[in-house]
């Protein structure tokens, strides 16, 4: 089973997490890390720590803030085995856990991108 | 327009700098010390990516930074500095740049170093750094965020 990994500022991860569980239940094969107190070369440690645990199906990190500090480090893990998508919301999770099970890691961001935007409407 | 904004900040080119301290000074430059920056045109294109369409980036080495940043001072945008470290900041200011104030708004914990406060982490060689700004006369401000107090972090090291 692809892995999700949440990288956030302070409880981003966590508190979206929790959010994401409150809804469909407890949620297997997925973690979060936070950047609180930790400069980017140390954040960027811990996101490939992550990415080896656990990561032989492959890992899709999915970070708040595309250009942030997060997702500076996320790049610069260089964890090959990890696909990165940016902006994460709660309908673009969901679909992660309907969909990695099916959906080959190459072809999840594409397919996150388009779901969480989907997600997206004003009226 | 003078340098808005000098500042210590591992992180260098992030939300806290660019929005934070954005919204009130509003730069229009951004100039990045740091030799592991400056040495791989892969991080400098990945920093500059940080920034906001409305600010401009440059990545200098910690040599060649003294130079640039006086040269600023004719500029008319407004500018910011980040260091990495206070030895860089140290280094580069021992080498003729003119900053009287410093922020130090981000120094985060990695091996070795001890916590100040949660966004300060030194280890000696830190310590060392600050204290030799401060002697040789810089005025340094302990602050993540502008609307946060100055502490008065010295006094910890």
């Amino acid at each position: 089973m692809i892995k999700g990994l949440i990288v956030g500022h302070r409880d981003f991860g966590k508190a979206i997490l929790n959010a994401m569980e409150s809804i469909s239940g407890s949620i297997e094969n997925i973690e979060w890390v936070s950047n609180d107190g930790l400069s980017t070369n140390e954040l960027a440690e811990k996101i490939r720590a992550a990415c080896e645990l656990n990561g032989e199906e492959g890992i899709l990190v999915f970070v708040d803030v595309y250009g942030g500090s997060c997702w500076r480090a996320a790049k610069m893990a260089r964890a090959s085995n990890a696909r990165i998508i940016t902006g994460i919301n709660l309908p673009m999770l969901l679909s992660f856990i309907h969909k990695r099970e099916t959906i080959s890691l190459d072809e999840l961001p594409a397919v996150m991108e388009n779901d969480g935007k989907r997600a997206i409407q004003s009226e | 327009m003078p340098v808005v904004l000098a500042r210590i900040d591992d992180r260098l080119i992030h939300g806290q700098v660019t929005e934070g301290w954005g919204k009130m000074l509003t730069p229009d430059f951004i100039l990045v010390v740091s030799d592991e920056v400056a040495g791989s045109d892969w991080e400098c294109e990945l920093c500059l990516a940080s920034l906001p369409y409305c600010i401009k980036g440059r990545v200098v080495r910690v040599d060649n930074a003294a130079q640039v940043i006086n040269e600023l001072d004719e500029d008319e945008r407004a500018s910011y500095i980040l260091f990495e470290s206070p030895g860089d900041a140290y280094r580069v200011i021992r080498s003729g740049a003119k900053i009287q104030q410093l922020n130090v708004g981000g120094m985060h914990s990695s091996q070795g170093k001890r916590e100040v406060v949660d966004y300060i982490f030194v280890d000696d060689t830190d310590a060392y750094y600050l204290k030799a700004l401060r002697d040789i006369g810089v005025e340094l401000d302990f602050r993540d965020l502008p609307e946060h107090e100055n502490i008065d972090v010295m006094t910890k090291l």
